[in-house]
């Protein structure tokens, strides 16, 4: 995304006005607004070889001011020691925490070499970590440094599915099963971080509920809608379109299939979620909500009210995608 | 290693800047972009004071880089004999730092950039002024809409989309010269 993202074109197509999604509207131009001006922060912050990366809502251009930052550095091994790229990356980081921004340490916690992502994709080495990044700098990945690299890195990963002669398949199979298979493990990951590492279980249930499903709803979308191009403009429409925040990427795939409308109850379902997200006092009660105290927290039942309405509006989505694309949803989304 | 030589048989090979060959746009690091105010300065109407404030001005320039991989192709394509045009909407004020980071590398022939043009891509103004430059000519656009506008005014275009090698279809488009998609 060049610029901010432009939301009402759809919201006119789906004859909502603005006061049907200020949320969504806000986290937009408030993204757009602290990306341009952490990239101002960052101009000379890494070195040739190496770039910086948004990931997350900042990167999906759905982030608040309470947002956290996942920060990526990512380096070529060859052009760059990787002392200086880890230097580069606490660089990076410390402009970051000294505006205030949570730099969360967890999975990115160090800058990763690009040959490190690409070199053993399924095999023995790949790790959730690197599946992690590559799916986001696919789909949500934001530059913050040195954008002529960063443009550079996401083309070869992505060409990296491209590329593969054997395995690609004819709809780029590769890339939708590995990201397929982030969905999934993010999903896992939730029991982990909850059951064996004791993290807070709320908000990370909700988003799995909103944010995670929409991006992977999304995914299935697109390569829905990519199945039924010609075998020549496939790529180019996925590499163009799986950038795209999820709410546009759900309407760029229904739009041709004429399932447009459906998009709506989406988009109002996903504003009540960021605007929870936005609010401190509901992030607040999220966090110090125990499990077994939620049904009596009026903050949790409003928002599972609200998670169930996003599912039923994502229900209405897949069952479109089932009658017009129905192949492609089932033997390489579902089988 | 002297220069190559360019041959004038050879098709002329016109690459667009951002997107391309350089990163980033000037949008990714304004707060509030002004779609109309850049119409202006694009086709140099206003200059870059009228454009935006000083602060912006530097951070733009300090962000702006080329592509070591995009050059690397360029080079490339000089070694083979070929003239390189860079084809651009660009400010005037931002493309002599282009040309200082460029240095002496000898890597562009010809040089056309909007604002000193007076006219934009996807106008057909701009494609008339590569059409003079040589007979044949390959279009290297980002942009959808430049490269059908491109081939609607006779041109051989090749876009370049991401993850998809780019030089592969480039040295297809010259050999066939035909469009590529």
């Amino acid at each position: 995304m060049r610029g901010p993202v432009d939301y009402s074109p759809l919201l006119t197509e789906l004859g909502l006005t603005g006061a049907d999604a200020p949320h969504v509207l806000a986290a937009a131009a408030g993204s757009h607004a602290r990306l341009a001006e952490l990239r101002r922060a960052l101009a000379d912050a890494v070195p040739a070889g190496c770039a910086a990366f948004a990931l997350g809502s900042l990167g999906r251009h759905e982030s608040s001011v309470l947002s956290d930052l996942d920060l990526a550095v990512v380096y070529r091994r060859g052009t760059l020691d990787p002392a200086d790229a880890h230097r580069a990356r606490e660089a990076v980081a410390a402009v970051l925490r000294a505006r205030g921004l949570d730099v969360a340490d967890k999975t990115f916690h160090s800058a990763v070499a690009l040959d490190d992502l690409l070199g053993d994709i399924g095999g023995r080495d790949d790790c959730n970590d690197h599946l992690t990044y590559r799916a986001l700098l696919l789909t949500e990945g934001a530059w913050l440094a040195n954008a002529a690299d960063a443009a550079a890195i996401v083309e070869q990963v992505f060409g990296a599915y491209t590329a593969g002669a054997i395995t690609r398949g004819r709809y780029l199979t590769s890339l939708s099963n590995d990201l397929h298979r982030y969905y999934r493990t993010i999903c896992v990951d939730y029991r982990f971080k909850v059951e064996n590492a004791g993290k807070h279980w709320a908000i990370r249930y909700f988003k799995l509920r909103h944010s995670r499903k929409l991006w992977h709803l999304a995914n299935l979308a697109v390569f829905c809608r990519a199945a039924l191009l010609p075998d020549e403009a496939r790529d180019g429409w996925l590499a163009e379109h799986l950038p795209r925040p999820p709410l546009l990427r759900v309407a760029d795939a229904l739009r041709p299939l004429g399932g447009l409308p459906l998009c709506a109850g989406l988009v109002t379902a996903y504003d009540a979620f960021l605007a929870a997200l936005a609010d401190a006092d509901t992030r607040r009660a999220l966090d110090l909500l125990a499990y077994d105290a939620r049904e009596d927290s009026p903050v949790f039942r409003r928002l599972r009210a609200g998670a169930e309405r996003f599912d039923e509006a994502a229900t209405a989505v897949v069952g479109h995608l089932w009658q017009r694309s129905p192949d492609h949803l089932v033997r390489y989304g579902l089988l | 290693m002297s220069e190559p030589t360019p041959s004038p048989d050879l098709p002329l090979v016109a690459f667009d800047l951002i997107g391309v060959l350089a990163e980033p746009s000037w949008r990714e690091i304004d707060r509030a972009p002004d779609r109309e105010r850049w119409h202006r300065l694009r086709v140099g109407a206003i200059e870059e004071e009228a454009f935006w404030d000083p602060a912006s001005a530097a951070a733009y320039r300090a962000c702006l880089r080329l592509r070591s991989d995009r050059l690397a192709l360029v080079s490339r394509l000089r070694a083979r004999g070929h003239r390189i045009a860079l084809a651009t909407n660009f400010a005037r004020a931002w493309l002599a730092v282009i040309r200082e980071r460029l240095g002496g590398s000898g890597l562009v022939d010809h040089w056309l950039c909007s604002a000193e043009l007076g006219v934009a891509k996807p106008d057909p103004g701009f494609w008339a002024h590569l059409r003079a430059l040589a007979p044949a000519v390959v279009v290297v656009d980002d942009q959808t809409a430049n490269i059908a506008a491109a081939r609607a005014a006779g041109l051989t275009a090749v876009w370049a989309l991401p993850g998809a090698d780019l030089e592969a279809r480039l040295l297809a488009a010259i050999g066939a010269g035909g469009p590529q998609a």
